[in-house]
């Protein structure tokens, strides 16, 4: 890619291209500006690169949100003052961590645990859509097995009987035990 | 006289602590905690997170002295993986895997087993009693506080956090900020008016303090753990000869008293807690040591001081949240959170309106350790045989239990979501190198503080002098300004970041 071509790009593909671990791509130059100058800089610290990103735009969101808030007086502060007050020191915080990670050498992003995060966040979201619905029998079995999923040690035989065992163990401990108002299998037949 | 009331207010304690029941529930809570301590990647903090709704059917008594003993129940544990596996159970063991685990493969496994049992077992008995002489005064203190020196002592607390955080001082302020927007969340409750709630009326109430750190410190756990499969090279499932020798003890007893001693200041200090202890603990073995070069071959020393320190400083880290209701550590949050589901307000009040409840804790804290040391020693096969259930099915538990546990505190079906949601989170902020500690007390402080600020600028009719005018409350704030300064300075981090290595 020529020089010229990359001062074109946009802030978000620069970043796609140019920082380590989104790409995993090598440490680059992020271009600024117009053509004829443009100010060379490495990111020599993806991780906090990434996290003072992360920071400022939490930071800028909130203030976004809280644009509207009342800040009262000084002898009642109301509603927007801590608020915003947060967000700005949030976004200050995140440029320092910007900053930081252009002048010093420090750790990349390293590769995401994509089945993982995946897997279990679906199992937790499945758990939550279902145990009204399903009762306690069925939505524990298809959470647990989502989560199984996550990680390639599952070994699928030992797997089946510990899922028989944990169900057996959620129905005494948490239906019959503590009483917990979840029904044990799904209410009649349709969906409702 | 001050001794007087001190012997009246523990036999309160004890006629709290000994009966049937709480000795049951503080049985129960040494027991899992033991059983967390020695499972590699379940902590104590989201442990107790899953138990809070759990503890919402049980009294407030059962339910705090239950709590409490899970988390100096997993000091115990912990040291058992690190000396058998070279893994800590817990954070607060890590730095028991250097000699534990030496002693171990040279078929010591037993004595460096019993001095971590008995020198967390002192070490639990001394904090135990400083608690109690510590409380009283410490709770008179707090009643002459007023809104603004409140205020100050939160900033304190929370800049502690920062300092003593691990890993970049610069992403702890940001968890702090981050937290305390987590924690404006929901309707403000001087005005009523609603913040950041999307229209979600789940949220009008604000977020919830156990899907939150639920999300955070168990499911990301599990993410993170998922990824990188662990190794387990179990030294030997049987411990023979447990008794240490003669000579095990003589080493034994300064290092024991040493830590003891440290673990139970640092234990005091906000954001310190088992963690700091048993570092510093370690540190200052290998500078007392006359052959400080043989440190991680296997010397008793660098088990018996760490492993008292940890558990001192876990006990000592109660101090700040009973007699001033501000939390030193994510798991004395997690105490807070186990207080107010019961509807006690932490502070300097708890101790005079529930005395029973106060002092009942205390004393089974007690009661809790020397019930470990019977745990830990003679049944320590039984623990042994916990690490042979494999992460892969350990993590579908806890996910499990964590689906459940939120579900059961409002029969919620939406506070489920949120978990799968602060999980992700928690994951992001792992893989940021951002430690969650410091987000969680800004959540629990941030609400605190917006509170008492107001209050501080009403009674001062908006003069924000107020802050350093009160002569506490500069006090903090100059304690909190130094201590930001000494950390600036790198000299002083650069020896910070090479405790924290070692």
């Amino acid at each position: 890619m020529s020089r010229q071509k990359r001062g074109n790009l946009s802030l978000r593909e620069d970043l796609r291209v140019n920082t380590p671990g989104i790409r995993g791509a090598v440490e680059s130059a992020i271009f600024h500006g117009r053509r004829t100058w443009c100010w060379r800089m490495q990111i020599r610290n993806g991780q906090d690169f990434a996290t003072g990103l992360f920071f400022i735009a939490i930071g800028l969101g909130a203030y976004w949100i809280a644009f509207d808030y009342p800040m009262g007086t000084a002898m009642r502060p109301d509603t927007g003052v801590l608020p915003k007050a947060l967000a700005w020191l949030l976004v200050g915080t995140g440029l320092i961590l910007a900053v930081k990670s252009l002048l010093a050498d420090g750790p990349r992003l390293t590769g995401w645990a994509w089945r993982p995060a995946i897997m279990i966040t679906i199992a937790t979201v499945a758990f939550a859509l279902l145990v009204d619905r399903l009762g306690l029998v069925l939505t524990m079995l298809v959470s647990m097995t989502l989560a199984a999923i996550g990680t390639p040690e599952t070994r699928w035989r030992e797997y089946a009987l510990f899922a028989v065992f944990m169900v057996v163990l959620g129905v005494v401990v948490f239906i019959y035990g503590l009483g917990m108002p979840i029904p044990t299998w799904p209410k009649g037949l349709s969906w409702r | 006289m001050a001794l007087d009331g001190l012997l009246a207010n523990l036999a309160l304690g004890l006629s709290v602590a000994a009966t049937m029941q709480n000795l049951m529930w503080c049985l129960m809570g040494a027991v899992i905690g033991t059983a967390v301590g020695v499972l590699p990647g379940v902590g104590p903090v989201a442990t107790m997170a899953l138990l809070l709704p759990v503890t919402y059917v049980l009294p407030a008594e059962g339910a705090l002295i239950m709590l409490a003993g899970i988390y100096y129940g997993a000091q115990y544990g912990g040291s058992t993986t690190a000396i058998l596996v070279n893994l800590p159970g817990e954070s607060s063991s890590v730095v028991t895997t250097l000699d534990g685990y030496q002693m171990a493969r040279q078929g010591r496994a037993g004595p460096a087993l019993a001095i971590a049992a008995i020198g967390s077992f002192f070490a639990g008995c001394v904090a135990t009693i400083l608690i109690a002489a510590a409380a009283p005064p410490l709770t008179q203190l707090a009643q002459k506080f007023a809104p603004a020196d409140y205020f100050s002592l939160m900033v304190l607390g929370l800049v502690f956090s920062i300092v003593l955080a691990r890993g970049s001082i610069v992403k702890a302020f940001g968890m702090v900020f981050l937290g305390m927007l987590l924690g404006l969340v929901g309707t403000d409750v001087n005005t009523g008016n609603l913040r950041f709630t999307f229209d979600i009326s789940d949220l009008f109430d604000g977020l919830g303090f156990v899907p939150l750190a639920m999300g955070i410190f168990g499911i990301a756990e599990i993410i993170a753990n998922l990824t990188n499969p662990e190794r387990r090279d179990l030294v030997s499932s049987k411990v023979s000869n447990l008794w240490p020798s003669r000579e095990d003890f003589r080493r034994s007893r300064g290092p024991i008293l040493r830590g003891t001693a440290l673990g139970s200041i640092l234990g005091l200090l906000p954001g310190g807690g088992a963690v700091l202890g048993s570092f510093s603990a370690y540190t200052l073995e290998k500078k007392v040591s006359k052959t400080p070069e043989k440190f991680g071959t296997g010397m008793i020393e660098g088990v018996a001081g760490p492993e008292a320190a940890n558990n001192a400083a876990a006990q000592t880290s109660f101090i700040p949240m009973l007699t001033l209701g501000i939390p030193s550590n994510a798991v004395m949050a997690m105490m807070i959170g186990g207080m107010m589901i019961h509807g006690i307000i932490p502070g300097p009040q708890v101790m005079e309106q529930r005395p029973g409840l106060f002092w009942g804790m205390i004393v089974s804290m007690w009661f809790g350790n020397l019930m470990l040391i019977v745990l830990n020693l003679p049944m320590i096969g039984l623990w042994v045989r916990l690490l042979l259930v494999p992460y892969r099915l350990l993590a579908i538990a806890v996910l499990f239990f964590c689906c459940i546990g939120v579900y059961s505190l409002n029969n919620s079906a939406n506070e489920v979501l949120f978990i799968a949601a602060f999980g992700l989170l928690g994951y992001l902020l792992i893989k940021l190198d951002c430690e969650p500690a410091p987000l969680l007390l800004g959540f629990i402080l941030g609400p605190m503080m917006e509170v008492y600020m107001r209050r501080a600028m009403l009674l001062s009719r908006g003069d924000p002098w107020v802050f350093v005018q009160r002569p506490l409350s500069l006090t903090f704030l100059v304690l909190a300004g130094i201590l930001l300064l000494l950390v600036i300075l790198p000299f002083i981090r650069k020896g910070r970041e090479t405790a924290f290595q070692e």
